[in-house]
């Protein structure tokens, strides 16, 4: 589990630390301000971590991350990542358990990071990356763009969450943890979403009926990719699943329902970073820190800078619940004034 | 001037021809087995809003409220409270129209003379301690519960208001300590 974060200087995180971080941690701030950034940040370090040394490979974690950090953030060269104006080099700090993984570079590096910590032992688990578009019609067309043709345009996440669903599922017994999520999952989607090989796209199944992914709401391919990625076994109750703009999509029932999936996910060893902008999702994850007494670590960005606090002890005071209140407080304005 | 204390709050100070303890009056006294009741009826002129000449605030004032989490306890909640104001409207509706002649001196002047069929009414609820953030979902529930008495009546869609302490003190309601 990822427990403690810092950066300095990357993009537009000028400076965040966020400490104590749990098995269900959300990110909540305005658009703009840098939400997508920290969570592709940390998705980029734990995807170097899980390729070094995996298999054959024999890059080192500088290279490896060389390219995450070149294919995830599409820049000409990777010091554009420092944050323009700014006298020091870009630091990025994050402790998987207790062990240390860091590095920095300044704003004329290309493809050498001169500077690289790893103290984390190497993974067998993979984390993921949920980007708030779907990606399932569009799953030819990613392989295709970043696999052939080799363009910018779909970033890391989109690829690797391609290949990800492209794994057919291994043999064996799924892991237990993950039965009842799955049932869960689809009793929200009402079918299933299967790829059809012969047909070369995904399909959505209801009963003995099968539709083309394309008539189907985005909401339950959203709910769909989680269900095949739990089926497929690319996730463990070791992953690091980044979930950006859970809500994108999703009616506010679904919002909970698949909140109260995570949740069970994540007592079963999974971590999640959640980056939203949505009342419900605060609201949930509030309510979930409450009743099953978890630390729930949020992040809360606005003007004057980034504020870390903790669901379990109460409502984060930030810009989503000082929107609701200021709407409450607006129609008792208009009805008693 | 009347004040009282309800609920933890200061009440007041209201024009006693503003004023209308609906719970405590004897129109309700004679009817108010089985029958639960708002606190009390407050009439604030809205001259801003012509031709409403007036509105009558229905008032229910609590010291606590479940989370909407404690879904059986927060659905009871709801619906006494919404008895209690749907019951507030329909006897100050009743007495104005005469229905109850034996008491009907009782209701100071402002009321007897009410034109119903144009004045406003506001149904609302104080909390006193209340947290804001669980306001606007509260608001929302009792807005729903009371849907019906409100199309019913032709009120304002807005007419169902929940307030903490400080929304009551902020609206003129009660006053400090």
């Amino acid at each position: 589990m990822i427990t403690n974060v810092e950066l300095k200087n990357f993009g537009p995180l000028d400076k965040v630390s966020w400490k104590k971080l749990g098995p269900i941690n959300l990110v909540i701030a305005g658009n703009g301000s840098g939400k997508t950034f920290l969570l592709k940040s940390l998705y980029s370090a734990m995807r170097t971590l899980e390729e070094y040394k995996r298999g054959d490979d024999q890059r080192t974690a500088a290279e490896i991350l060389v390219e995450r950090l070149y294919w995830t953030f599409q820049l000409d060269k990777i010091g554009d990542l420092v944050t323009k104006g700014a006298s020091a080099n870009l630091s990025f700090r994050l402790w998987k358990d207790d062990d240390e993984f860091c590095y920095n570079f300044g704003k004329d590096t290309a493809k050498v990071i001169a500077s690289l910590e790893n103290h984390v032992p190497p993974r067998a688990s993979n984390s993921i990356f949920l980007p708030a578009k779907e990606v399932l019609s569009l799953h030819n067309i990613i392989l295709k763009s970043r696999e052939t043709d080799k363009v910018f345009g779909f970033d890391d996440t989109y690829l690797d969450l391609a290949r990800a669903l492209r794994q057919s599922g291994r043999g064996g017994r799924n892991y237990e943890a993950f039965a009842k999520s799955r049932q869960d999952l689809e009793a929200i989607l009402g079918g299933k979403v299967e790829y059809d090989e012969s047909a070369g796209n995904w399909q959505f199944k209801e009963g003995k009926y099968r539709f083309p992914l394309g008539v189907t709401a985005e909401g339950v391919k959203k709910i769909a990719i989680l269900d095949t990625l739990l089926s497929n076994r690319y996730l463990d109750p070791e992953s690091i699943v980044f979930i950006d703009e859970l809500e994108s999509a999703l009616h506010p029932a679904a919002i909970s329902k698949l909140l109260d999936i995570v949740a069970v996910l994540a007592t079963e060893g999974m971590q999640f970073f959640v980056a939203s902008h949505s009342y419900f999702v605060v609201k949930k994850l509030f309510l979930i820190a409450q009743e099953k007494k978890m630390s729930i670590p949020v992040l809360a960005g606005d003007a004057e800078g980034w504020r870390s606090a903790d669901l379990k002890d109460g409502m984060p005071d930030n810009g989503i619940v000082t929107e609701a209140i200021q709407l409450y407080q607006q129609e008792v304005k208009l009805s008693l004034s | 001037m009347i004040s009282f204390t309800e609920s933890g709050m200061i009440f007041g100070p209201y024009a006693e021809t503003d004023f209308f303890g609906i719970e405590k009056c004897a129109t309700y006294g004679a009817i108010q087995d089985g029958v639960k009741m708002a606190e009390f009826l407050l009439i604030r002129e809205t001259p801003q809003k012509p031709p409403c000449v007036c509105c009558v605030w229905i008032v229910e004032a609590k010291s606590s409220s479940p989370q909407p989490k404690t879904q059986p306890e927060f659905d009871g909640y709801i619906a006494d409270i919404k008895d209690k104001l749907t019951n507030g409207l329909s006897l100050c509706f009743a007495s104005v129209l005469k229905r109850h002649p034996n008491t009907l001196a009782e209701w100071p002047d402002k009321y007897r003379d009410l034109e119903l069929s144009t004045a406003g009414f506001r149904l609302v609820l104080v909390i006193n301690g209340h947290q804001l953030d669980w306001l606007p979902p509260l608001q929302d529930a009792l807005r729903r519960a009371l849907h019906p008495t409100a199309k019913t009546w032709a009120l304002d869609p807005n007419a169902v208001v929940v307030l903490n302490h400080e929304g009551a003190r902020q609206f003129g309601l009660t006053s400090a300590p």
